[in-house]
């Protein structure tokens, strides 16, 4: 069972305002909004949260099958890694740099 | 489709949270979610994943990630080096392409590559002998080498056009004759006046350009913007020349000797220091060439024992069509702009090319002829909308063609200068049912329908 730390209601929510655009209601898990469309604005804000959140986000949205949030918080994510060295990738994203540690094995 | 492939479920949904919660985020991230942030985040970002731990290391090396690179980035969809070499990956291949061209923007590196795949795939299947007067793409050294000769830099997008490809094979005495109809830009014939263009080389271009400056400079005249000569014509003289500054393609006209010339290229679209997608003249220019061949506007003739591509616009609304008893009749013209224009600046000459054809059979007042041959012509040239020629006269180019149900066209071509910028051309031919010698029935005219004379937003 996948445990959403703070997120039940933030993604639940993402569901609901999807289901309620008669567009993206259409297509419900594949629905991706236009840069004009006042659903782009929404899913923009719904991706304002601090790491933890977006990574349950993700995990949420794997397990539920739901493209269009999958999508969205993969993007976030991969939005963040551009133009950042390793060293700056590796504290973005809490990696541990376990090459030293191998390297001595 | 994002149904991730069972196994990849599986660990999600059977792993319990074990002691102290594993940090969230990109380390303990596996499987179909990891996948799609690497694709997103695309080629720089995964390379420095790759160095950022072991875990994610083996994320970014699966070949899937790097055939969806190749695909994207390069418009790459086989792992294939330059030079079209197989390699062992798409890994291999995104590394050899980014190291070769990495110092290009990659949405320029695949529209160039695109570029040269889909003209060299046009010429395979419709004019293969061509194919071997391309030569390989130039090195960056080569470049490098032929702006130190010429004393200016070329365009990025014309650097990246002569990496893929360098020119056609250049002139030479042994092979002028087989060689000079395959120019990849093509021309024109009519009468004794034969002009096919060629795409130069590099070493060419610096030569050419050379002897254009030093020409200039014999005469007093100033030698002016960066113009690097980049196309020519074999047969009679025609010369492209592009701006290496500006990024603009202008033809020379028939005193190019005096510096004289035209753009070929509508200036609004030349963005040479755009930085994601720069576009110079010779880009665009080649690129709607391409676009005229694939759709059919412009197609492969043929010239006495060989074949070349022929300039003269084969569909509506420059080519114009009408069919009258039988008889069928398209008409089109080209600008000409090198050719030495009788009378004052403002006069254009054009060319333009007529076919005859009775494509089922020629039939007049319910009764089938075996055949029908052209007795004479009227012929209306207007200038804007003025009319300033309205002639008859026999047959055509001095000949008086016999047409048979299902034959080839016959095609004849002619010239009229025009004094002023745009115009048009209609008349009709007057044919006898059967032969001139032999009439069968009472002589009919066939419509030629009118066709434009226009100087186009590109010249070739």
């Amino acid at each position: 069972m996948v445990r959403l730390r703070s997120s039940d209601g933030q993604e639940l929510e993402y569901v609901n305002r999807h289901f309620s655009d008669p567009a993206a209601a259409a297509d419900p898990f594949d629905y991706i909004p236009n840069f004009d469309d006042p659903l782009k604005a929404f899913d923009d804000a719904f991706v304002q949260v601090d790491q933890d959140t977006l990574f349950d986000l993700i995990d949420a949205a794997e397990c539920l099958e739901i493209e269009g949030l999958m999508d969205l918080t993969c993007k976030t994510v991969a939005d963040q890694m551009r133009g950042k060295t390793i060293e700056e990738i590796r504290k973005k994203f809490h990696v541990v740099n376990d090459y030293t540690a191998w390297a001595f094995e | 489709s994002l149904t991730p492939p069972k196994s990849h479920r599986a660990t999600l949904m059977a792993s319990p949270p074990t002691g102290p919660a594993a940090p969230a985020g990109l380390e303990s991230m596996e499987g179909l979610a990891l996948d799609i942030i690497i694709a997103k985040a695309g080629a720089r970002p995964a390379a420095a994943l790759a160095c950022a731990s072991t875990h994610l290391r083996a994320a970014v090396a699966e070949d899937a990630v790097w055939r969806s690179f190749c695909a994207r980035d390069l418009g790459l969809d086989a792992p294939l080096d330059p030079e079209d070499r197989p390699l062992p990956s798409f890994k291999d291949a995104y590394k050899v392409w980014s190291e070769s061209f990495g110092m290009y923007p990659l949405p320029l590196v695949k529209r160039v590559k695109l570029f040269w795949s889909s003209l060299k795939g046009w010429i395979s299947e419709n004019f293969p002998e061509a194919l071997r007067t391309l030569s390989k793409g130039a090195s960056e050294a080569q470049i490098r080498s032929a702006e130190d000769d010429l004393g200016f830099k070329l365009p990025m997008p014309t650097k990246l056009l002569y990496r893929f490809c360098n020119g056609q094979l250049p002139f030479s005495k042994n092979e002028d004759i087989r060689m000079a109809p395959l120019g990849i830009i093509g021309g024109y014939v009519f009468y004794n006046y034969n002009v096919n263009v060629h795409l130069s080389s590099l070493e060419q271009m610096v030569e050419e350009t050379k002897e254009f400056n030093l020409h200039l400079e014999e005469q007093g005249l100033p030698i002016g913007p960066n113009l690097a000569l980049v196309a020519s014509s074999w047969y009679h003289p025609k010369t492209f020349l592009l701006n290496c500054s500006s990024g603009d393609l202008y033809v020379g006209t028939a005193n190019l000797s005096a510096g004289e010339m035209m753009p070929c290229v509508p200036e609004s679209l030349i963005k040479p220091t755009n930085s994601d997608m720069p576009q110079d003249g010779l880009l665009l220019w080649l690129e709607e060439h391409l676009r005229r061949l694939q759709n059919g506007m412009i197609k492969i003739r043929p010239l006495s024992t060989s074949r070349y591509i022929c300039l003269y616009p084969e569909a509506s609304p420059l080519c114009s069509s009408a069919v009258t008893n039988g008889v069928k009749v398209r008409a089109s013209a080209v600008f000409v702009p090198e050719h030495p224009r009788r009378g004052h600046l403002g006069t254009h000459l054009y060319s333009y090319s007529i076919r005859l054809s009775v494509p089922e059979a020629c039939m007049l007042g319910g009764v089938y002829f075996s055949s029908c041959q052209l007795h004479s012509r009227h012929w209306i040239i207007r200038c804007k909308d003025t009319v300033v020629s309205d002639m008859h006269g026999e047959g055509v180019i001095g000949e008086h063609p016999l047409l048979l149900p299902g034959q080839d066209e016959f095609v004849y071509e002619s010239c009229t200068p025009l004094n002023g910028s745009s115009g048009s051309v209609e008349g009709s031919f007057t044919f006898v049912p059967g032969r001139l010698t032999q009439p069968e029935g009472k002589p009919f005219d066939v419509t030629v329908a009118p066709f434009p004379l226009e100087v186009p937003d590109y010249i070739f």
